[in-house]
């Protein structure tokens, strides 16, 4: 799967957010998206995702060639797309076990059959992979869980679901070290050709879990510079201070 | 055995005095009809200046116009027959006031557990019976008598002066009932008054568990005014669900109340889907120490509907509990009301209560109104309520569709999740009806 976003602008309100994000990234690639808070990462994610609350303004989003900006978010999601979310959301009266065996048929509806059958069983490894106790699978989604519960639970999902594309949104915020290697060892399991990621994160510390392949610093609502691991070597010696002082334009700063 | 005169019709409020007359009853229950009447003939119909009615407005019905018959004694069926379905401790199914099929468990009726058609078992007490007649005959008078004297409006006098048919379930003490008992009732006709009346008495120690439905006809208007009285003696445990679930063109009045001794429990619960009208009222008397009671309550209205629920958690007793969790989701013009008490009396310390509405406003035009009310007249207690009323959550719905769930799935997911936390601990047997219900009355947000 090949992912373009080409110059893609938002907005919230009458608040732009993406001021032209240009971006590509295919399966087996796994890129890191960095920069300070505010700068539009979590923004490109729902953006993506078509999330309502935001208004596209302009450019394109192609998958495999094909612009998605027109399509449901569920239709997106059954391209293959995942998102992590930073905030999962709690879904009462719906257990996960209920929830992930639908999700998993709806992913692999061609083959169901197939799918289905081994549901449980592949559940249960999964979830003991990512260190996630059995009795979960009759608790509500999410509902009480700890944060940390609820980001092993996103890559749980991911996990079952085998997406050929997943946004990891701030996956890591909030983790402690044992919970942040769980949850890398999650997205390590599926890193393969078929398999691409973007990891979006304010800080360098999952990247040392995640090696990713590109990295992409953006601010205020562009991707300003992109390159390669040293990126983030460089961010972790100087902090996001220079890409202020490099690529803030003066006129666009609002507070 | 005798015959009541079958197909002579009674009109619902005029012809009250001689169809209590018509019917071949003892005195004991003629009695208790007459004081039933004297009191009806007294009192005013509920208006809206009454604060459980100012919400539910029945003055534009005609209670005249419903017509009444007493129940067939000759339709009922062999109670010695083995039960069809041996999941069941008993089942009995009403086609209109007549009981046209009936069953209990053998080796329950040899342990003296009573269950069967009230009207029957109302004309058995001039024969000769076993001890646990006699004391479920003093019981259900007893029962009669106290809700009368606690009546509080003229549609609950009107019941006990009038009722059709019902049940009388006995069960004596330390019996434990594992399988359910059903009720139901198939309402039929049009213009037609139904008024059933269930009897639900635990001896000390004794647990059941009671499935009532109560389904209508496609078609044919139904005045259902139905009243269920339970009695839970020391450290018995209780578990009654009524589903409710007339057609659109008929109302549901009803009244449950249920006396709690010491150390017993109720689980209580009630769907209410049909009917344009619904009030309903369901009372949990708290009686002695360390009693606990849970009410549940689902509602989902829709079109012009208008459902008045009401629950009165009254604590009598100390160190008692009472929680109540009543959902509704509204939909299209549809009126939701919820009415919730808690009262706690002067011998009520250390009692923990609280009651929860949460509503679901489906689009603009459904209203919901929630109204919890705390009276308590002693100190050392923990009370609470809470209400929410809100829509259904759009970041839900966008969640669910990041895992490919079509905006129609997601909301119907989330409705029944709404309703999930209540239905997931009622009884099994009627979980899967309930969801189906729910299932179908669901229309996607958007298109409303």
């Amino acid at each position: 799967m090949e992912i373009k976003i080409e110059g893609l602008e938002a907005k919230i309100g009458d608040t732009p957010i993406l001021r032209g994000v240009d971006l590509t990234m295919k399966s087996g690639e796994v890129h890191a998206l960095m920069g300070p808070n505010g700068s539009g990462k979590s923004t490109l994610s729902n953006v993506v995702f078509g999330h309502p609350s935001y208004e596209v303004t302009g450019g394109r989003v192609l998958v495999d060639g094909e612009d998605i900006l027109e399509m449901e978010p569920h239709e997106r999601a059954r391209l293959g797309l995942f998102l992590a979310f930073q905030y999962p959301v709690e879904i009462s009266g719906v257990t996960v076990g209920r929830f992930l065996r639908r999700a998993v048929e709806i992913r692999f509806e061609g083959e169901k059959e197939v799918r289905t059958k081994g549901f449980l069983k592949d559940l249960r490894e999964a979830m003991d992979f990512m260190e996630i106790d059995q009795q979960f699978i009759n608790r509500y989604l999410n509902e009480g869980f700890s944060g940390g519960e609820k980001k092993r639970m996103e890559i749980l999902q991911m996990l079952m679901l085998q997406p050929q594309f997943s946004i990891l949104d701030e996956t890591d915020s909030g983790l402690d070290i044992d919970a942040l290697s769980v949850v890398a060892r999650g997205v390590n399991k599926l890193r393969d050709q078929d398999f691409g990621a973007l990891i979006i994160t304010h800080y360098q510390r999952i990247l040392d879990h995640i090696k990713p392949d590109y990295v992409h610093i953006m601010y205020q609502g562009r991707i300003v510079t992109s390159g390669g691991g040293e990126l983030v070597t460089e961010l972790e010696k100087s902090g996001y201070e220079w890409v202020r002082e490099q690529y803030g334009r003066e006129e666009e700063v609002h507070e | 055995m005798k015959n009541n005169t079958v197909g002579e019709v009674f009109t619902g409020v005029d012809g009250l005095g001689n169809y209590i007359q018509s019917l071949p009853e003892p005195d004991w229950m003629r009695e208790t009809r007459m004081a039933a009447l004297k009191r009806f003939n007294e009192v005013q119909w509920p208006d809206t200046a009454v604060e459980e009615w100012r919400r539910s407005d029945i003055s534009s019905y005609d209670f005249n116009a419903y017509n009444m018959r007493g129940a067939k004694q000759s339709a009922v069926a062999d109670p010695a027959d083995p039960p069809k379905d041996a999941e069941l401790a008993g089942s009995i199914r009403f086609e209109g006031p007549d009981a046209v099929a009936t069953s209990l468990d053998s080796e329950l009726a040899a342990q003296g557990v009573v269950f069967e058609p009230l009207s029957e078992f109302v004309l058995q007490n001039s024969a000769n019976h076993s001890g646990s007649i006699t004391k479920a005959t003093k019981a259900v008078r007893d029962l009669i008598m106290d809700s009368i004297n606690k009546a509080d409006n003229k549609l609950k006098l009107w019941h006990y002066a009038g009722w059709t048919h019902g049940v009388v379930l006995y069960v004596p003490r330390f019996i434990e009932i594992k399988k359910s008992f059903v009720l139901d009732f198939l309402e039929d006709g049009d213009a037609v008054l139904s008024a059933p009346q269930i009897f639900v008495v635990l001896e000390e120690g004794a647990r059941v568990e009671v499935i009532q439905r109560v389904h209508g006809a496609d078609e044919g208007e139904v005045l259902l005014n139905e009243s269920v009285d339970i009695h839970i003696g020391d450290g018995a445990a209780c578990r009654y669900v009524a589903l409710h679930n007339l057609n659109i063109d008929s109302s549901s009045f009803g009244t449950t109340l249920a006396r709690i001794a010491r150390d017993g429990h109720l689980h209580h619960g009630i769907a209410a889907f049909g009917s344009m009208f619904t009030k309903y009222r369901v009372d949990a008397e708290l009686n002695g120490p360390g009693s606990d009671v849970l009410l549940d309550g689902i509602y989902y209205p829709a079109e012009d509907q208008h459902v008045d629920l009401r629950t009165v958690q009254t604590h009598f007793a100390p160190k008692c509990a009472s929680h109540a969790l009543y959902r509704g989701a509204i939909r299209d013009e549809a009126h939701g009301v919820y009415q919730g008490l808690i009262y706690v009396g002067e011998e009520g310390s250390e009692t923990d209560a609280y009651l929860t509405n949460n509503n679901l406003l489906l689009n603009d035009g459904a209203q919901a109104d929630s109204i919890p009310c705390l009276q308590i007249h002693t100190n050392d207690v923990k009370c609470s309520h809470g209400s929410t009323t809100g829509k259904l959550n759009r970041s839900e719905v966008f969640y669910l569709a990041s895992r490919g769930f079509s905006p129609e799935e997601a909301e119907e997911i989330l409705l029944q999740g709404f309703y999930e936390p209540i239905v997931a601990r009622l009884p099994g047997a009627v979980q899967e009806e309930i969801r189906e219900l729910i299932a179908e009355r669901f229309v996607p947000v958007q298109t409303l």
